[in-house]
């Protein structure tokens, strides 16, 4: 008896959860459509562009240093004059950025290492919200520019 | 005697207040999400463990998971279905969390649309999944118990022949019990698995 009254609430669980599944798709293929944010179903056109940072020392053109570590890393130290904006951070980092940036100047995200892609959701998100065409992710991020330093490059 | 009787009539309020927390958390972790799907793919694909297009999937798809199952935990007629969606959820965000940190990637949890990157953000976010994961499970035992409560008493309340079950079309004990029916009957309603 236990065991029947046992699964007809499995089976009414399921359905129900069926149904709540179901529900879900339409507003998701919704969103698929016409979310002013949604994301593009390929990687090509989501991943930003790497650069090592003896191609950035290299540069004629200015260059502004975007910080997407944690805040705590960024007080422990950070590349001279970069200013940070973290996945945390509300909008007051990306204007920050737009206050700083200057024509023709170039657009360099770090985090931590490799491992990281905090650099490339700041990246794509300076790209969407501020339309900036030269963005770009520092490879190895702030490992390899402590390296570099270390190397007097 | 009276304390066991407060605790016994505590007992639905202590659940009412976990399901409303649940529904909250993962409604308000829902809509965060939703308002930028590019984002979260983002999030998603941090993690390493799916090709690009289906992080872009899920990133559209799991925020109104979400909304759907915090609001259906909060509607009986979809309660048991909701917090066994979300129980398992919560097991597979704790997954790739802890999955994430072990492999000591510098990411963040993404769970709430944002927030900090490194280890220490991670080992938060599991022990929160891990609580809500408790939490859905609990609450998913009470709801099953609370059912079969009912459907015993409303067998027992039909005599000795204990021929009566609530009818699956709606909650137990409410409007749409079904009285008399034979033994075959109550191991099996008709409109079982309906909602």
């Amino acid at each position: 008896m236990m065991r029947n009254v046992s699964s007809i609430l499995w089976r009414r669980g399921a359905l129900q959860a069926g149904l709540i599944l179901l529900a879900a798709l339409a507003p998701a293929v919704l969103a698929a459509w016409c979310h002013p944010k949604r994301p593009a179903w390929s990687d090509d056109r989501a991943r930003v562009d790497e650069v090592e940072w003896t191609a950035v020392r290299q540069w004629r053109s200015p260059v502004l240093m975007v910080d997407a570590r944690s805040a705590a890393a960024f007080e422990k130290g950070h590349i001279p004059g970069a200013l940070r904006l973290g996945a945390g951070q509300g909008d007051e980092g990306i204007l920050a950025v737009a206050r700083a940036w200057q024509p023709g100047a170039k657009v360099v995200v770090y985090c931590d290492s490799p491992r990281c892609d905090a650099a490339q959701s700041a990246a794509r998100r300076l790209r969407q919200e501020l339309g900036l065409g030269d963005v770009l992710v520092l490879k190895g991020g702030w490992s390899a520019w402590i390296e570099a330093s270390r190397k007097g490059r | 005697m009276e304390r066991m009787d407060r605790s016994i009539q505590k007992g639905p309020v202590i659940a009412m207040a976990g399901r409303v927390i649940l529904a909250a958390v993962f409604v308000y972790a829902g809509v965060a999400k939703a308002l930028d799907p590019a984002g979260f793919a983002g999030s998603i694909n941090g993690y390493r463990l799916l090709p690009y297009p289906a992080c872009a999937a899920l990133a559209l798809y799991l925020p109104w998971l979400e909304i759907a199952c915090g609001l259906g935990v909060l509607w009986p007629r979809t309660r048991l279905g909701a917090l066994s969606l979300l129980f398992f959820l919560c097991l597979i965000f704790g997954g790739a969390i802890a999955s994430a940190w072990m492999r000591d990637l510098d990411i963040g949890c993404g769970c709430f649309g944002g927030g900090e990157a490194g280890a220490a953000a991670l080992r938060g976010s599991l022990v929160r999944s891990v609580m809500l994961a408790l939490l859905s499970g609990v609450l998913l035992w009470v709801e099953e118990a609370r059912c079969k409560r009912e459907w015993d008493s409303a067998g027992a309340a039909d005599g000795p022949r204990g021929m009566s079950a609530p009818a699956a079309s709606g909650p137990p004990g409410g409007k749409n019990e079904v009285h008399g029916a034979s033994e075959k009957t109550k191991a099996l309603p008709p409109d079982a698995g309906t909602l």
